[in-house]
């Protein structure tokens, strides 16, 4: 109950202050010049970067770590490390790939520092709802489609958590890629310089991935 | 039914279904999918896990940046106490080294000239070529050779 009240919270609160919306490539690059020139603005700077980035962050996170609880923790830690060693950035790929790659490595980290197993089932969700929870796997926008908005606020509040749980039981490689392609649309080629790894094994690991997590999902719909 | 080609071609619906397979590559997939609902079904359930994940984004807690600037200020402080110990430390180390030269730049030369407290090696072989020979010059620190003891034996007839 705690859990579906905190995740409901973590869908419904309002962003805080206007996310900073990227006008054009080049901007990342003033920001992060003027934040390694030092002085006044530097902090505004990276202000400016954070509010870009960090809804991306957050949401990478909290779908690696699959609780959004510690989510903000880690993603502040993520920032951390880009302030830390922003000078060591080298324009030599997108600013995003180095962030993303910070991030998802940040959050295995964690994973493996306070990994838990706590399994998320559809436990205390009543039967009429679970088709509509998954409505989306069989392909049919099923009941979801047609509720209220608090209604449909709550069943979305409840999907979410149910695919960070099963997400969280995908092998940490094979999340990493889902989770770029899905929550940050990076492309192969921007997903394998985050992760280290060629386009094959990209490929390869968001088909998995997807394939393992569909099996999990079903699983935890006829459970 | 699930054939060869079919079981090729599912390997392949992930990156179809993200557009990053090459044009030839993805003209094929969609050539199957044509004739294929197995494989057509089986795009459908990828496409709605893909979706699943992409609805299970989050908004940012409210004082995300408040607490963020938070850490920032803290570190910063943490830093700058650090490098302050550390400033401290190589000060202390520094006076310290300057202490021991001061020390033995002082006792040095009376260590070096005075013969009660020189170097306990070249004192006994001191010693002994005066005993030996009368003489504390003798070019090899190594003690008296076999010809100069036997010349100092003639000597001695």
């Amino acid at each position: 109950m705690e859990r579906d009240l905190a995740d409901t919270k973590a869908v419904a609160v309002t962003s805080c202050g206007p996310a900073e919306t990227l006008r054009d490539a080049d901007d990342v690059r003033v920001w992060i010049e003027t934040f390694l020139a030092g002085g006044t603005a530097a902090e505004d700077a990276f202000s400016r970067i954070v509010r870009t980035y960090r809804d991306r962050v957050v949401s990478v996170v909290t779908a690696m770590l699959g609780d959004p609880d510690p989510a903000e923790d880690v993603a502040q830690e993520v920032f951390l490390k880009v302030h830390a060693n922003l000078s060591q950035f080298r324009f030599e790929s997108r600013f995003d790939t180095w962030l993303h790659r910070i991030a998802t490595r940040t959050a295995v980290d964690h994973t493996r520092r306070f990994w838990s197993r706590r399994r998320v089932a559809l436990e205390g969700i009543p039967e009429s709802q679970r088709e509509a929870l998954l409505s989306g796997i069989a392909g049919s926008q099923g009941r979801g489609a047609q509720m209220a908005d608090p209604e449909r606020r709550m069943l979305e509040a409840k999907r979410a958590r149910m695919v960070r749980g099963a997400l969280r039981e995908v092998p940490a490689p094979f999340r990493a890629a889902v989770v770029l392609k899905d929550l940050t649309d990076l492309s192969y080629e921007e997903i394998g310089r985050a992760l280290g790894c060629p386009l094959g094994t990209v490929e390869s690991r968001i088909h998995r991935g997807r394939a393992i997590l569909r099996r999990k999902l079903e699983r935890m719909l006829r459970s | 039914m699930t054939t060869t080609a079919c079981r090729t071609i599912r390997t392949r619906l992930s990156a179809y279904r993200d557009g990053a397979l090459d044009r030839s590559t993805s003209r094929e997939v969609a050539a199957h999918l044509g004739d294929c609902t197995g494989c057509r079904e089986e795009l459908s359930g990828i496409d709605a896990v893909a979706r699943l994940v992409a609805g299970a984004a989050v908004t940012v807690p409210s004082g995300f940046d408040e607490r963020l600037r938070a850490r920032l200020s803290a570190r910063a402080l943490a830093e700058e106490a650090w490098a302050r110990r550390g400033r401290l430390a190589r000060r202390s180390s520094l006076l310290a080294a300057a202490v021991l030269v001061a020390l033995l730049a002082g006792l040095g030369p009376a260590i070096v000239r005075d013969p009660r407290t020189g170097p306990p090696s070249i004192t006994d072989d001191q010693n002994l070529n005066l005993v030996l020979f009368g003489t504390a010059d003798l070019e090899d620190t190594g003690g008296p050779s076999p010809e100069g003891l036997s010349r100092s034996e003639d000597r001695s007839e």
